[in-house]
């Protein structure tokens, strides 16, 4: 029976995280531009934060920022998975740069609603969530013996 | 030879062909960007987007006359002052913050007069007035228009120079310790459009051109300042109350 190797699985979890996150700050971007009305926010405080002077980053939503990180993190992760690119350092480069922006930017946002803002957006949460597992998985794809083998006649 | 070449372009075609290994995984990516697609068109076509300007309203002279101001201050005060505003006016923000304070103190906090105020968004001039006179009124519902009204007042500098002040609106209403999820059902719908629009067609009768326009017992007062303010006020104490335009029903 053909089988991906196991290899592989981090740059699927990796894609898959980062598919999650592209609709997190989709969502939250179509707030900021005005698709989308009201936030559905459980607890904290999502319309404060939002409406901080921190949601804006070069003018633009920082969620839309978000959107651009985690879409470039999921074609790098895709691309990482087609046989051509399975063996390339370059990738899991490519990938642990782009999750170790995002983990430091994360981190920065969450510092600011915990310490500056004192309100957290559930939202922001969840994202900083995804950017640190994306981050511990990009870790996996640097050792050597792990370059995905996508060689589908192993089992 | 053949034989080889034909293998080799089935290595060739193998090597092109997806990983089954993978189909899977896909599959799941695509379930994922489905549901997620799925749940922002939800969102963005169940979530109401604020009414922003004023709606199509046609009011008959005898409705314009009922059409009813905020009230501030004593009912039987023997002067009314009525204002008309649009909240991101620097006009507005500036009679609002120096002169009203003073004319308030000294006037309708002792009894003898009685602010009536009504929104005149200027649609055309300032984009966020109307939203920013649908917010008030949201505060309004919760019986904390006056508050809502000075803040608004203090941080236009802020809210009118954002893009979409709507989420400076809904934290100035947590500011002030309101009901923030009533607020926002009320800010992020067309509730209190109507009420507005009925206060522009108020002022728009009155021959209102500008904000602020400020009538001391139905006359305008042309010079915005504490003193014109007071003269005007003056002048209505010693010409007597002002017109009703609507007498009481004797008493039985």
């Amino acid at each position: 029976m053909t089988s991906v190797a196991p290899a592989a699985w981090p740059r699927m979890g990796i894609a898959v995280l980062a598919l999650v996150g592209i609709f997190v700050s989709a969502y939250l971007s179509l707030y900021h531009l005005g698709g989308i009305g009201t936030l559905q926010c459980g607890f904290g405080g999502c319309d404060l934060v939002q409406a901080s002077e921190y949601a804006y980053f070069l003018g633009l939503p920082v969620a839309l920022w978000g959107l651009g990180g985690y879409a470039a993190i999921f074609g790098v992760a895709m691309a990482g998975l087609q046989p051509r690119w399975a063996g390339h350092r370059p990738i899991a480069l490519a990938l642990l740069g782009l999750s170790a922006i995002a983990m430091v930017v994360s981190a920065y946002l969450t510092y600011l609603e915990a310490a500056v803002i004192h309100a957290w957006c559930q939202w922001c949460v969840v994202s900083a969530i995804l950017v640190a597992l994306i981050f511990l998985l990009s870790l996996t794809g640097l050792r050597p013996a792990s370059a995905p083998n996508l060689d589908m006649n192993s089992t | 030879m053949a034989a080889k070449r034909s293998k080799t372009a089935k290595t060739k075609k193998t090597e092109r062909k997806e990983p089954p290994g993978l189909k899977p995984f896909y599959l799941l990516i695509g379930v994922i960007a489905v549901i997620g697609v799925g749940i922002l068109v939800y969102q963005a076509t169940t979530q109401a987007r604020p009414t922003v300007a004023p709606v199509p309203l046609t009011l008959t002279p005898d409705e314009l006359e009922q059409v009813e101001p905020v009230p501030r201050g004593d009912p039987d005060a023997p002067v009314v002052i009525e204002e008309f505003v649009d909240f991101q006016c620097p006009s507005c923000g500036r009679f609002a913050t120096q002169i009203a304070p003073v004319i308030k103190q000294r006037y309708l906090e002792t009894g003898q007069v009685q602010w009536q105020f009504y929104h005149f968004p200027l649609v055309g001039v300032f984009e966020h007035g109307f939203l920013a006179a649908r917010a008030s009124r949201c505060a309004l519902d919760q019986d904390r228009f006056w508050d809502y009204h000075d803040v608004l007042h203090a941080r236009r500098p802020g809210w009118s120079a954002e893009g979409d002040p709507t989420g400076s609106f809904v934290q100035y209403a947590r500011e002030l310790n309101l009901d923030r999820r009533a607020f926002e059902d009320c800010l992020r719908s067309d509730r209190h459009a109507e009420d507005v629009t009925a206060h522009l067609q108020v002022g728009i009768s009155r021959g209102v051109q500008g904000t602020p326009t400020i009538f001391v017992n139905g006359d305008p007062v042309r010079e915005l300042t504490v003193s014109a303010m007071e003269a005007a006020i003056q002048d209505a104490m010693q010409n007597g109350a002002m017109d009703d335009p609507d007498p009481a029903e004797p008493e039985a």
